[in-house]
């Protein structure tokens, strides 16, 4: 049944940013409400509302909705769709928006004023924000904005999003309220405006003087090495590479730091508290748990070094299209390629980057498959193993083994993505078709130190916050699973092995004793759901309240389980990672986004599975190469 | 046939050499996907537009780097197969062909 629901809408003036994707709609919300949502140089960033507010200079209070960026009005895609439906007042819970600002890109005016008449057309009061006009006027298209506001009968005022330029004018404007809360005419006939209002456009273009196409030289000179068939490949390759090696090699000596600092608390903490249940919470559950984790803070912020500048500077896009061929082999497209990439980061924001995806099987493949990209909570878990397991030493005299087992293991998710997406094709009759690609190459862009410094340092407080919260909390439930009860008093093995965890963790081993895992680990893959990282934490935690003496207590988690686990073991549990949904926030993402539960047990179901096969040959395998 | 193709007696952008500065005459979807031309048109495949033909990904394979007035965009071949070009001279010293275009637009 259905309920009716009464919205109840927020008192004051509704504002919503409308433009073509990647035109700076996200970079002037997050300048006007001072939030930090996510800007990058490609189209289909932003893919769902979001809301902000700010006050005017006059003292009023504005909401103001971010949008997805759209071509026109007619959408495509269920990105697309969300802008279309706040304008026609069709969203959910949200009322249709009072002033609506078109964001225009000034190097650009040819097809971003198109949408803004068509916008214009709906009868919505508008305004027009003349944006990117730093990089217009570098390439020598003057644009007056008095001008164009005569042309356009909308006033028009120009910023530039990434330098706080103009946004005191939008915000005056903003103010007055009788400039654009004129209705402009309706016209009756859409489909025989939308050819005026391309003739439109033509005509205010040779108005301006701007009817010439400027070619963009240095996005094109760069682009005949980048999107060269020989060269452009082998760059991809280079620079994924370059990632990899950077993540170990440059994150040595932080984590080295943070690593002694952790220790030189745990021992603090060991040599003031009270030998009692508070001094083993804190050393062998908070410091030895949660603190463990933290150690990999570095390597996360490295990886994500290297995909904030990616991102910002356009070449994701190009790399999409590169592989767009090798995507068509497997039944998907280049379109897939970002919401792949971004879960490299993590796998939610890939499950809803999918929406930018218009097909609706391809966008489903590309769900099913997100959650084996290999996002950046997988990191500490093959840090850590890699850093126990794999010896540190140079192949072929310029790589670095460690990471080059780490590409390896990014390569496996990869590898079993295109796997996945291969059989799909093989059921589907739609893997077969040819897809629609249409897929907008922006022009390159230089990172700003300060935008990138702004994305780590969000990074930073994420993953902080990850450790404070969902990762402590997991450890001190583990804790308490792992000390109670007590060993009875003529008990002649660790307490931990009488206690529930012990208990769970040693009738869970008969189920992983074929692929190698010992009642340790299988203790850790149980609070694990909630979060990769959680296992490395959750070993930190059994290990510590099963070592026998005080010195094995300070052993640093690396060193014990080297000298404790067999290689096999180790290989094993990577290979478990590479494919392991734990992460019960993706199996709720995709929830959301195919709304229902079929999608997310299939997936969960489906990856559980290739996890125990992967560890279980892997196990074998090394067996039989005589590491056990 | 594939029924995606929808090639047509006049030059089109798929064939078209790399550099050539063309103009779109008309747009044409494929039977099998007849949205392809209105999202063609949005993001800027007008009559008249000045387009050209940038890069391939491989000779002669999919897919195209395309410029299309302002933007640059990947297209499959079969999208570029739609569009339909002329050299700009021709479009441009031809006014009949230009009426033959836009036609009924200025009603
Ligand atoms: N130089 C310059 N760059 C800008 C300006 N505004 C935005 N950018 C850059 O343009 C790119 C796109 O900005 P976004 O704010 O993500 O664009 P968007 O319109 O929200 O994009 P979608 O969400 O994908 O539709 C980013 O790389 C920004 O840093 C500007 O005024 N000048
Ligand atoms: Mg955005």
């Amino acid at each position: 049944m259905k309920q009716a629901v009464i919205h109840v809408h927020p008192a004051g003036l509704l504002m919503a940013l409308v433009g073509n994707p990647n035109c700076g709609k996200t970079a002037l919300f997050n300048l006007l409400t001072g939030s930090r949502q996510k800007v990058a140089n490609y189209a289909g960033v932003t893919v769902e509302r979001k809301e902000g507010r700010f006050t005017t200079p006059a003292g009023k209070t504005v909401r103001v909705l971010d949008l997805p960026g759209a071509y026109s009005l007619y959408p495509r895609s269920p990105d697309e769709r969300v802008t279309c439906d706040v304008l026609y007042g069709r969203a959910t819970g949200e009322k249709r928006p009072d002033l609506v600002v078109c964001v225009v890109d000034a190097t650009n005016l040819r097809r971003n004023l198109r949408l803004a008449l068509a916008v214009k057309r709906l009868g919505l009061p508008c305004l027009v924000a003349l944006n990117m006009t730093d990089i217009a006027e570098k390439r020598g298209i003057k644009v007056v904005p008095e001008t164009l506001a005569a042309e356009l009968g909308m006033p028009v005022v120009s910023t530039v999003a990434v330098k706080n330029n103009g946004v005191e004018s939008l915000l005056k404007l903003i103010d007055e309220q009788a400039t654009w809360r004129t209705l402009p005419p309706v016209a009756a006939n859409v489909e025989a405006t939308e050819h005026g209002d391309h003739i439109a456009v033509r005509h205010i273009l040779q108005k301006l003087g701007l009817d010439e196409i400027v070619p963009h030289t240095t996005s094109d000179r760069i682009d005949r090495f980048v999107l060269n068939p020989v060269l452009g490949p082998l760059l991809l390759t280079a620079v994924l590479f370059m990632v990899f090696q950077a993540v170990f090699s440059w994150a040595e000596a932080p984590m080295g730091w943070i690593e002694d600092a952790t220790t030189t608390v745990g021992e603090l903490a060991g040599a003031y508290l009270a030998d009692g249940w508070l001094k083993s919470l804190i050393v062998d559950g908070v410091i030895a748990g949660a603190g463990g984790v933290l150690v990999f803070l570095p390597q996360i912020l490295i990886l994500f070094f290297f995909i904030l500048v990616l991102e910002e500077s356009g070449y994701l896009p190009r790399a999409a299209f590169l592989l767009d061929r090798f995507m068509g082999w497997v039944g998907l497209s280049g379109r897939s390629f970002i919401p792949m990439l971004s879960s490299f980061a993590c796998a939610i924001p890939g499950i809803m980057a999918a929406r930018t995806i218009g097909n609706p099987r391809d966008r489903l493949v590309t769900i099913l498959i997100a959650p084996l990209m290999t996002c950046s909570a997988r990191l500490p878990v093959y840090a850590l193993l890699i850093g126990a397991f794999i010896p540190q030493r140079e192949v072929g005299g310029f790589f670095e083994l460690q990471g080059v087992v780490l590409f390896a293991l990014y390569l496996a998710g990869i590898i079993g993505a295109m796997g996945v997406a291969w059989v799909l094709k093989q059921f589907t009759a739609a893997g077969r078709q040819v897809r629609p690609l249409m897929m907008e190459l922006p022009s390159y862009h230089l990172p700003t130190v300060r935008n990138v410094g702004i994305g780590l340092w969000q990074r930073a407080s994420i993953f902080i916050r990850r450790v404070g919260g969902i990762i402590l909390v997991s450890s001190v439930l583990l804790w308490f699973l792992a000390s109670f009860p007590a060993a009875p008093e003529d008990g002649d093995k660790s307490q931990i092995e009488y206690s529930y965890a012990g208990q769970i963790g040693k009738a869970m081993s008969v189920a992983f004793e074929p692929v190698g895992f010992n009642w340790q680990i299988s203790v850790a893959l149980i609070p694990a759901m909630a979060a990769r990282e959680v296992v490395v934490s959750a070993l930190g935690t059994v290990y510590s309240l099963s070592a026998e003496g005080e010195e094995e207590t300070e052993q640093a988690l690396g060193s014990l389980i080297s000298e404790t686990w067999s290689l096999a073991t180790a290989l094993s549990m990577l290979a478990w990672f590479v494919f392991a949904p734990h992460c019960l926030a993706t199996l709720a993402a995709i929830k959301r986004e195919t709304g229902g539960w079929r999608m997310p047990i299939i997936t969960a179901v489906y990856l559980f599975g290739l996890a125990y096969l992967a560890a279980f040959l892997t196990y074998r395998t090394a067996l039989w190469f005589g590491l056990g | 046939m594939n029924k995606f193709d929808c090639s047509t007696s006049t030059a089109t952008l798929e064939t078209a050499g790399i550099g050539e500065t063309l103009a779109v005459l008309k747009v044409h979807a494929p039977v099998a996907a007849p949205e392809w031309a209105r999202w063609l048109e949005e993001i800027g495949f007008i009559a008249g537009e000045q387009v050209s033909l940038m890069a391939r990904a491989i000779p002669g394979g999919d897919p195209l780097v395309v410029r299309v007035g302002q933007s640059t965009f990947a297209l499959r071949r079969a999208e570029a197969a739609c569009v339909s070009v002329v050299p700009v001279e021709a479009f441009a010293s031809s006014s009949s062909l230009e009426r033959l275009a836009l036609g009924g637009a200025q009603a």
